[in-house]
């Protein structure tokens, strides 16, 4: 398949939508537990604040160069952590039994997985040079066979969304999503360009921190339930 | 006792209810209100509940709370616009300025809406809390916009795609 790159506005109008989706799928299945709209708007303030400031932030980290908040880039890992911090700080707040953690948690695969089409369409984020079956080429960028990874991760993702889903009144299913999300990113990274020229790239160092962390919280979270 | 909204079982001394966040201090005050103004005035039961609400509500705040609410709420306002401001001058004046402090002032906006919050929550009838509410609603609902516009015109400020994402 031969990809004219389409750069604006369909990159927004998408990353945007995803984010909203996940919106509605939190929103939705808080208002099934009887949550409070008052409650969740307050949250969904957090949501967005933490998720656009922390993936700015993120992005002056990793990024020097990138030093005003006003025009530093948008990096999506910072908003997942965004997302994440925010649970925990509402949760703080006003506990609510880990129903908003397990719900904003679950919400990330979808919207991480609905982003990766944006991707798809504008060419960025492409994956290794591949000619077999369903390679793309985007001829605005390096304009060779490659594989089409963006695909790959939504599906992937999506499935992971699904399944997590399904299980998801089950016990510990915010530490199977997480840790089966970053595995999943892990291994998929190996299929991306920028892997060419790094042995291991910035995804993979942080999907690991993420597994090695959550691994201790909930081990010695189970231990202490277990005494 | 269970919870008015959703029904879970909730223990003695529960402030909220750990299910759906349904303030439960609040209600026996309410009740206990409406029960004094029903053994003073008969007549009650004739107005609209909405506004004996709202009478009770008002009522419903110490002194101490509402110093507490507006507190919180006045330190907000502050941590969010007095460090918006600082990194806008630092960039103005100087383009290449440190990114350490334009992140560290870039937090004030995050502790300032958690305050927020922890007012509207703990304080919930207090009128200055929904205020503040409101005015983040707008800054938020600016800030999208402002993003959606940022990543329109901008392509390379998409970090994400530059190999991060």
């Amino acid at each position: 398949m031969i990809i004219h790159q389409i750069k604006f506005p369909i990159y927004g109008i998408i990353i945007f939508l995803s984010i909203i989706i996940g919106m509605i799928y939190i929103y939705h299945s808080l208002k099934k537990n009887h949550y409070q709209d008052k409650n969740i708007l307050l949250y969904f303030l957090m949501y967005v604040a933490f998720s656009i400031i922390i993936g700015k932030i993120y992005t002056m980290i990793t990024s020097p160069e990138q030093n005003n908040i006003i025009t530093a880039g948008l990096s999506s890992y910072g908003g997942l952590i965004g997302v994440i911090l925010s649970a925990f700080i509402f949760e703080k707040i006003l506990p609510l039994n880990n129903q908003l953690i397990k719900y904003s948690i679950l919400s990330l695969p979808l919207v991480y997985s609905l982003s990766k089409i944006a991707c798809f369409i504008v060419g960025c984020c492409n994956g290794i040079p591949y000619s077999r079956f369903g390679y793309v080429i985007y001829k605005e960028g390096l304009n060779i066979p490659q594989f089409p990874i963006q695909i790959v991760e939504t599906i992937v993702f999506l499935g992971v969304f699904l399944i997590c889903n399904i299980y998801r009144e089950k016990k510990n299913i915010i530490f199977w999503t997480i840790i089966s999300s970053a595995s999943i990113k892990f291994l998929l990274d190996y299929l991306r360009y920028d892997h060419l020229e790094k042995m291991i790239t910035n995804n993979q160092i942080f999907s690991i921190i993420i597994i090695i962390i959550v691994g201790v919280v909930f081990s010695f979270h189970n231990l202490k339930n277990h005494i | 006792m269970f919870c008015r909204n959703c029904g879970e079982k909730l223990e003695d001394g529960d402030r909220f209810c750990i299910k759906c966040g349904t303030p439960i201090v609040q209600q026996h005050e309410i009740g206990n209100i409406i029960q004094e103004e029903n053994n003073s005035n008969n007549q009650l039961n004739q107005l609209n509940p909405t506004v004996v609400n709202n009478k009770v509500i008002d009522n419903n705040m110490s002194e101490e709370d509402k110093k507490n609410a507006n507190m919180l709420c006045i330190i907000s306002l502050i941590l969010t616009y007095g460090s918006g401001i600082f990194p806008i001058f630092s960039v103005l004046e100087n383009p290449d300025s440190n990114n350490i402090f334009s992140i560290l002032c870039s937090m004030g906006p995050l502790i300032g809406l958690v305050l927020m919050i922890i007012a509207r929550i703990k304080y919930p009838n207090s009128k200055f809390a929904k205020v503040v509410m409101w005015i983040y609603i707008i800054n938020i609902i600016i800030m999208m916009i402002g993003l959606l516009l940022l990543i329109i015109t901008c392509y390379a400020a998409i970090q994400s795609c530059s190999g991060m994402g």
